[in-house]
């Protein structure tokens, strides 16, 4: 720090009034003058163009930084109370928001709870819904006697038939198509489905007619006629469909 | 003139008078610069502020997505609560639907049971039951079931009611195959009027299913569900 000057240096250089020395004068009197106007002696008899600062360099240099400071302090005062009052604010604002969203959220609450236990019984629904449908198609239905009255109905069609014209039915099977395993690929012989039927033709006219109507009853598919050793003229026709089923049995 | 910053007059010392600020900025370039300086830090806090006032006024506590979904949750208050009742609603047909699966569907079935239900329909529908044979008991995906043997006797009618009767059983039984045989012990001559050719003599064999619930089955699952409901 230069402010450490001897004391000679400080006070030697002062114009002091007359009769008085240096020497006169306290060097602490003497420091207190420093901080008194700057000291400068100007010659009229110079046209006023000269100026004399007889204070020292190092005190010239500290008395223009604190000049430098004060111009200073007022603009920093200044963006220091905008800056501070902005974060004021923001903070204030912040605080605010943050009491504001509590609130939201703890409005929200029940109703997240009362969203998330919707989505548990929808959740549930579907599966027990989809439970019903599946249980439902394993109760029982009389689907083998619906074929039976198919048949008879296509057997028995309208008026009644002479006795050379019947068609006796000496035996019928049926079977509807059972659950199986769905990881083959085919269904297994014992959960096909299967229809047959032994007839005494007592005509051959009747064969195709009757035939057709079996066809149109919608409980059997793929009918096919066929006699025995495929001989024609013989009374006993046999009958192979597939029947239709609405349900899989379990 | 009195010293009032030295502490000691005979000990004056100019540094220990002087404040630390000047001290330090007691060259104008020195004060320039640090005044600038500090002046710059505070017009870039305020950009900062100004651009970024999220840093002081965001709401540090709660993220972001849980207000949009609280803000999401509080305005469609209303279109949940109807979404809830009729999620309820829609429970409420479902467990009607399982009441009624319940009602046809016993948990367990018992061998007897079954072969009393038979006994009692062929009665009813003047058949008559040759023989009933218990087969094996299988756990399916959907329930379980006994599956049963039966020889039977009687009119194709008689025959047809029995079949009938026993999908409406409160407990009802499946056939999921018959076979009926002309009986030929019946003179065929007897068959002349439609009437008569409905009440001709028929064996029948049928494959019989009793479904019940079960344990690892779906419908076991389904009714042990409703327990849990209930309960």
């Amino acid at each position: 720090m230069p402010e450490s000057l001897p004391d000679n240096e400080h006070f030697a250089t002062a114009v002091l009034p007359p009769g008085q020395s240096a020497h006169n004068e306290s060097p602490v009197e003497a420091f207190d003058a420093v901080d008194t106007p700057p000291a400068e002696l100007c010659l009229d008899s110079l046209g006023g163009w000269q100026d004399f600062e007889l204070l020292p360099p190092s005190y010239r240099a500290r008395r223009n930084a604190q000049r430098a400071i004060h111009r200073w302090s007022s603009v920093i005062l200044i963006l220091l109370t905008v800056t501070l009052g902005s974060a004021a604010a923001l903070w204030a604002r912040g605080q605010r928001v943050t009491r504001q969203n509590a609130e939201l959220v703890a409005q929200a609450e029940p109703i997240r709870e009362l969203r998330q236990a919707t989505r548990v019984i929808e959740a549930e629904n579907l599966l027990l819904e989809k439970w019903c449908l599946w249980v439902e198609s394993a109760k029982p239905d009389d689907c083998v006697l619906q074929t039976l009255a198919a048949v008879a109905l296509a057997t028995q069609n309208g008026d009644p038939l002479p006795p050379q014209k019947h068609l006796d039915v000496q035996s019928i099977e049926v079977k509807l198509p059972l659950e199986y395993d769905l990881a083959s690929e085919n269904p297994p012989t014992w959960a096909a489905p299967k229809f047959s039927m032994t007839v005494t033709a007592n005509s051959r006219d009747v064969l195709m007619p009757w035939n057709d109507r079996l066809e149109k009853t919608g409980r059997l598919e793929n009918v096919k006629l066929t006699a025995p050793g495929g001989v024609w003229h013989e009374a006993l026709i046999q009958v192979n469909a597939t029947p239709l089923a609405t349900r899989t049995v379990p | 003139m009195t010293n009032h910053r030295g502490t000691d007059p005979g000990t004056w010392n100019p540094s220990n008078s002087t404040p630390w600020l000047l001290r330090v900025l007691n060259t104008p370039l020195r004060s320039h610069v640090a005044s600038g300086v500090l002046a710059g830090i505070l017009v870039a806090s305020m950009a900062w502020l100004w651009f970024h006032p999220e840093s002081l006024a965001g709401d540090r506590t709660h993220q972001p997505e849980l207000i949009a979904d609280a803000t999401n949750l509080v305005s469609n208050r209303q279109n949940l609560q109807n979404r809830f009742a009729a999620a309820t609603a829609h429970r409420d047909r479902c467990n009607h639907r399982i009441d009624e699966i319940i009602h046809w569907l016993p948990d367990s079935r018992s061998w007897e049971s079954i072969r009393a239900s038979l006994r009692t329909v062929a009665a009813s529908n003047e058949v008559q039951l040759i023989s009933l044979d218990r087969g094996k008991t299988h756990q399916g995906a959907r329930v379980a079931v006994i599956s049963t043997r039966c020889e039977i006797h009687g009119t194709y009618n008689h025959i047809c009611a029995f079949l009938s009767q026993l999908a409406l059983l409160d407990w009802p039984i499946w056939c999921d195959e018959i076979r009926i045989v002309r009986d030929n012990q019946v003179d065929q001559s007897e068959v002349e009027s439609i009437d008569s050719r409905a009440s001709v003599e028929c064996v029948a064999t049928l494959s019989l299913r009793s479904p019940f619930a079960g344990k690892k089955t779906t419908a076991g699952k389904l009714i042990q569900r409703r327990a849990t409901d209930e309960s």
